[in-house]
């Protein structure tokens, strides 16, 4: 794989910082310490993800490696790695950042999609981002109506943002490019193996992913780090 | 379908990918203010009129300082 | 031991904007009621708005929304709390650090903060800067003596165990007022309301919601929860007590899961600090909004028998 050094993007990560307004910084001061990756969630229950090789390849340039990655989706979020690195690294922003840049790459719709169904539904619709409808019905039969008990405690049988509320984050989301960005999101078609029909699986031979998002293929995953070879195993999901 | 990333992009190289994706949020993080980006910005903001009376009055508040913003965009200086 | 310095900098206003939040709100209302209740009785009028609407930090870190959607949408909420001259008390640790980041960020990005203020004129609001962001926990241990005079429902002999949870203590690293690897403000908290605080080992592992993870990575999360539940019913406390709704719904769900799928039996009440401190204080039992609580229930009528109802 020696020759492949010749093709990382040396010079990325430097241009990469001015233009992402400072949520990317300090990755430079990299130490390799690995603290990040010995107290993560994510680490300790899959032996692929690694915070630290993630900041190694970025910095150096691989970028075809990361954006390609299911790793890059399995980050939890917790900020961690940020608490105890020793030198300030605020991680989950670039994975954030680095998510995004993957989804412009055409990897991890299919995550994508399903959270889709909070933003459109809940948060530009209502105004919360997770509604009063439970889905999970042992837990309907073990509580029963929300409702009731909130009059139960004193509120309002149903919290509601003011229409005015609501029409405020609606423009920000039209403003601000949200709500395109949503409906690129809701063009995907999520395809499994176990339901799919014949004419849907007459177009996945000739396709991976067989969607498009505007000008964007989807792809499919690779567990690049999660083998030493590169990843040879497709993500299943 | 390809075995590893590496098929996968075939002869694109790290540069291309990496080239592509300061593109992406180069526009993304643009603060620069051009007609398309004026003209995306309109439907949201005529929806946001006609919702009510009083986001109509607010949105009537602000045209004096939009004026110069459309004007610099359709000129382009 | 929590930076003293950092907690005498919490004012102890007249007023505070309660921030309110979905989870809190839809799923576990008690933590709706307890919160402005007990931030009553401590002296603190709580206000808000039927104008705020969420963070908005779940929609933009699932990435469905671009942080240049986000940011707006941190702004607006902020100038409803600035318009009263109020600082913002919230009460799920998501909210806090979204908030306090994406404002600090605005604060120090000149160019960032005057873009956004154009799409906040628009619809008659500004943002200044000026409110500062303080998660409900920080606002009880600042006004622990009121706390400790206030006590009317005493937890004796009531096993309480923490969990602090992810987003306070690590993404705000130097604005918390505990260090991240070694807290113990919450543990003052119980001891003042007369509880005994229970050590275990897993007290500083993610609870596994892992954010996005619990929708498209189920696997990694369960697995994650299950650790720090064995971990939990190994100490054996009466209740465990979070202060974030987000872990609170997942720790509180995912133990009727395990027992459904017989992989353990766990009934370990989970509560929010505001439904503890609630608790102490005295409030009416349907203020605390134990109905809604999904495991457990039968331990939790147990602790509200030898407390006192």
């Amino acid at each position: 794989m020696l020759e492949q050094v010749k093709d990382w993007d040396d010079d990325f990560y430097e241009r990469w910082k001015p233009i992402a307004m400072g949520f990317v910084n300090e990755a430079e001061r990299c130490l390799q310490c690995g603290k990040c990756t010995g107290q993560c969630p994510a680490a300790a229950v899959t032996p692929g993800y690694n915070p630290r090789k993630l900041i190694r390849d970025l910095v150096d340039g691989n970028i075809k490696r990361i954006l390609s990655s299911v790793e890059l989706w399995q980050c939890f979020f917790c900020s961690g790695c940020y608490s105890t690195c020793p030198m300030d690294i605020n991680f989950p922003f670039f994975i954030f950042m680095l998510r995004l840049g993957a989804m412009n790459e055409g990897y991890g719709w299919e995550d994508v999609k399903q959270l889709e169904a909070y933003a459109e539904k809940d948060y530009l619709k209502d105004g919360i981002t997770v509604s009063i409808r439970e889905r999970n019905p042992f837990v309907v039969d073990t509580v029963g109506d929300i409702g009731k008990i909130r009059e139960a405690a004193g509120l309002p049988t149903k919290r509601v943002v003011s229409k005015r509320g609501v029409a405020e984050i609606n423009m920000i989301s039209d403003l601000s490019g949200m709500t395109s960005f949503m409906k690129k999101i809701g063009g995907v078609d999520l395809l499994d193996c176990n339901t799919c029909d014949d004419a849907q699986a007459r177009r996945c031979k000739t396709k991976p992913l067989p969607s498009k998002v505007g000008k964007i293929t989807t792809k499919t995953r690779f567990y690049n780090y999660g083998e030493p070879s590169g990843g040879k195993t497709n993500a299943k999901t | 379908m390809a075995d590893n990333y590496l098929e996968a992009y075939g002869k694109e190289t790290s540069q291309d990918a990496g080239e592509r994706t300061l593109k992406y949020f180069e526009d993304l993080f643009s603060m620069e203010m051009p007609l398309s980006r004026m003209m995306k910005m309109m439907p949201g903001m005529v929806k946001f009129m006609m919702s009510s009376k009083d986001t109509r009055e607010d949105l009537f508040k602000f045209m004096p300082q939009m004026t110069p913003m459309i004007k610099q965009a359709v000129t382009g200086k | 031991m929590p930076r003293l310095d950092k907690v005498a900098q919490i004012p102890k206003p007249d007023k505070i904007f309660v921030f309110k939040s979905c989870v809190a709100s839809n799923k576990y209302p008690g933590i709706e009621a307890c919160s402005s209740d007990s931030l009553r009785i401590l002296g603190i009028e709580p206000v808000d708005s039927d104008e705020q609407t969420c963070c908005g930090g779940f929609v933009t870190f699932a990435n469905v929304a671009a942080p240049t959607a986000s940011m707006p949408a941190v702004a607006r909420n902020l100038s409803l709390a600035e318009e009263k001259g109020l600082d913002t008390c919230v009460v799920c640790n998501g909210c806090w650090t979204f908030l306090n980041e994406f404002g600090h960020f605005m604060n120090h990005n000149a160019e960032v903060k005057a873009s956004v203020n154009m799409m906040l004129n628009m619809m008659g609001k500004e943002y200044k800067g000026t409110g500062s962001v303080y998660h409900i926990a920080e606002m009880y241990y600042r006004l622990k003596e009121e706390l400790a005079e206030n006590v009317k429902r005493p937890l004796k002999g009531i096993k309480v165990a923490t969990h602090y949870g992810c987003h306070y203590l690590g993404g705000g690293k130097y604005t918390a007022i505990d260090d991240a690897q070694m807290p113990s403000y919450l543990e003052e908290i119980i001891e003042i309301l007369g509880g005994e605080v229970v050590p275990y080992t897993a007290n500083r592992e993610c609870c596994g919601t892992g954010f996005t993870q619990v929708i498209n990575g189920k696997d990694l999360s369960l697995e994650h929860t299950k650790t720090k539940l064995d971990s939990v019913k190994e100490a054996d406390p009466d209740i465990l007590v979070v202060q974030c709704p987000y872990c609170h719904s997942q720790l509180d769900r995912i133990q009727q899961q395990f027992n459904y799928r017989d992989e353990g039996d766990f009934q370990t009440p989970i509560l929010h600090i505001a439904q503890l401190v609630g608790m102490g204080l005295g409030l009416d039992v349907a203020k605390l909004g134990f109905a809604a609580h999904v495991s457990g229930r039968a331990r939790l009528e147990n602790v509200l028998d030898r407390i006192g109802r």
